[in-house]
């Protein structure tokens, strides 16, 4: 009991701690008039393309594929933020705590979510005002606990990520961005899955967005529960599979850092 | 010479410069999926030619802030600055070093078309080859005048990141511009990308490539007007803060 009650302390500070480094990071008017403008900007120009197609189908197809993947990209920045904790200097003494360390790793960039939930949502209702594309406020909301899933399941795939690069910190945006560009070909955001050869179909399952985006179709397009819930359970059940990688991982590699010694003090 | 021999170091030690090139494929299978499959075989050139601008502007906005942030973190700015050789020198080498190596988006976007889509002619040889090279001078010549920018700001890497998909929108480097608000293409007009990608594609097109001369003298313009802004900004910068003493935070 004393053991979970521990864990769940930590996990506390370390969201705690990651929605401080929010504030660290942007200003509200650098968030605001940077980033989120550049993300607007992002979800335009691919949604544009549909437009030079002349196909207002696509127009619709890659709005809603580029915001997912906008909701997606964000989680995946916790792989460059577990890296923080390396250059900050405090990776040797999580190493040396008695506790484990995946309880901070997993908690340490949770602020991903308020961003990426946030830029996504402004991006669909702003992009798809602009293309008149009819999407309602409700039907926004609808799409909100799902690009949250997104998010939170993608997050699993990438603190997994993390945990791995930690051993190669100065990898770590190379990474993150094959790892994007992989996910923006294969997982149904641009093209359909179906584009692609039947390995290549298999191989893009391993992505939780890959069954957001279609969960997140579905219910643009009305679907009823009996179509989306497959989705969204399948969804959810690969980011549990890639939380508990992600935690194993972290375990692994305190271990090994504790045997040999070779975690060193920051770079 | 040195600052292209410091920054060919650099970027041999550097994973963060290779990430662009090697995204430019990534980019170039996203594109020519997405016209493949739209059955639009006539925008194909349209995808190849976006990565390649895509790689060429990423890597010259890096390399023109990453610079400034690097030589600020290393403590050599200081130094630079108060060397006799002008700061902008310096830089205007390792940006043109970083300029010339993101051609290779240009191949590796070639190539992607051809192994994996169809291959894509080069209609007009020439024009392409002038239009490319026109492109790079403009791209290091805007570079220069971006770190002029960076030189003065802690906050370079925000400003890197928020100036890359708004200009790929504003310089029509997927979609040409005419398919933009009417109110927003004078803006565009004076971005060097939307002159450059227009040229291009139309080098790829069958048919004469209409305005071939102003349209490539728009973009030596547009690079040279970068370059000289970017030239000035950074010797005022110099004098300043060798009257002042004050550079790392300012």
């Amino acid at each position: 009991m004393t053991a979970i009650t521990d864990s769940l302390r930590i996990l506390r500070h370390a969201t705690a701690f990651s929605i401080e480094e929010l504030g660290a990071i942007y200003s509200w008017h650098s968030w605001a008039f940077g980033w989120v403008l550049r993300v607007i900007a992002q979800i335009i120009f691919y949604t544009l393309i549909g437009v030079l197609v002349q196909d207002p189908e696509l127009v619709q197809f890659l709005l809603i594929g580029n915001v997912t993947l906008i909701a997606a990209g964000t989680a995946m920045f916790a792989v460059s933020s577990t890296q923080w904790e390396r250059y900050a200097g405090t990776l040797p003494l999580l190493v040396a705590a008695p506790s484990r360390m995946m309880w901070v790793f997993l908690g340490r960039s949770v602020h991903w979510f308020i961003d990426g939930l946030a830029t996504s949502t402004i991006g669909l209702l702003v992009v798809s005002a602009i293309f008149d594309v009819p999407i309602s406020l409700g039907e926004a909301m609808l799409v909100m606990p799902l690009l949250l899933l997104v998010i939170v399941t993608t997050y699993g795939l990438a603190t997994f990520i993390g945990a791995i690069v930690l051993r190669f910190p100065d990898t770590r945006n190379l990474v993150l961005n094959l790892t994007t560009g992989v996910v923006a070909i294969v997982a149904g955001a641009n093209v359909p899955v179906e584009f692609f050869a039947p390995p290549i179909q298999w191989f893009a399952q391993i992505f939780p967005v890959t069954h957001g985006i279609q969960a997140i179709r579905e219910t643009i397009d009305g679907a009823g529960w009996a179509e989306i819930g497959p989705d969204v359970a399948a969804c959810a059940v690969v980011g549990l599979i890639w939380i508990t990688l992600a935690a194993v991982s972290f375990e692994r590699f305190a271990e090994s850092g504790r045997k040999d010694g070779s975690i060193e003090f920051g770079d | 010479m040195v600052g292209w021999r410091r920054q060919w170091d650099l970027v041999l030690n550097t994973p963060g410069y290779w990430t662009s090139i090697l995204m430019n494929p990534l980019f170039a299978v996203v594109f020519l999926a997405i016209m493949s499959n739209a059955g639009r075989d006539d925008l194909l050139a349209f995808a190849v030619l976006a990565p390649p601008f895509m790689t060429m502007w990423a890597m010259s906005l890096l390399i023109s802030g990453e610079a400034v942030v690097r030589d600020r973190e290393f403590g050599v700015l200081e130094a630079t600055l108060a060397a006799p050789t002008p700061y902008g020198s310096v830089t205007l080498g390792r940006i043109g070093l970083v300029t010339t190596i993101s051609m290779i988006g240009f191949v590796e976007s070639w190539l992607v078309a051809l192994i994996f889509f169809d291959p894509i002619p080069i209609v007009h040889p020439l024009a392409f080859a002038a239009g490319v090279v026109a492109s790079a001078f403009a791209m290091t010549g805007t570079a220069l005048g971006m770190s002029a920018l960076f030189v003065r700001s802690t906050q370079v890497r925000r400003f890197q990141n928020a100036m890359s998909y708004p200009f790929y929108v504003l310089g029509g480097v997927i979609v040409p511009i005419e398919f933009l608000p009417e109110w927003i293409q004078p803006l565009s007009k004076v971005i060097f990308l939307s002159w450059s990608t227009d040229l291009l594609r139309d080098s790829l097109a069958v048919g004469p490539v209409e305005g071939f001369w102003f349209r490539l003298a728009m973009v030596v313009f547009l690079g040279a007007a970068a370059l000289a802004v970017g030239w000035w900004a950074v010797g005022k910068m110099e004098d300043r803060v060798r009257r002042t003493g004050e550079v790392a935070f300012t």
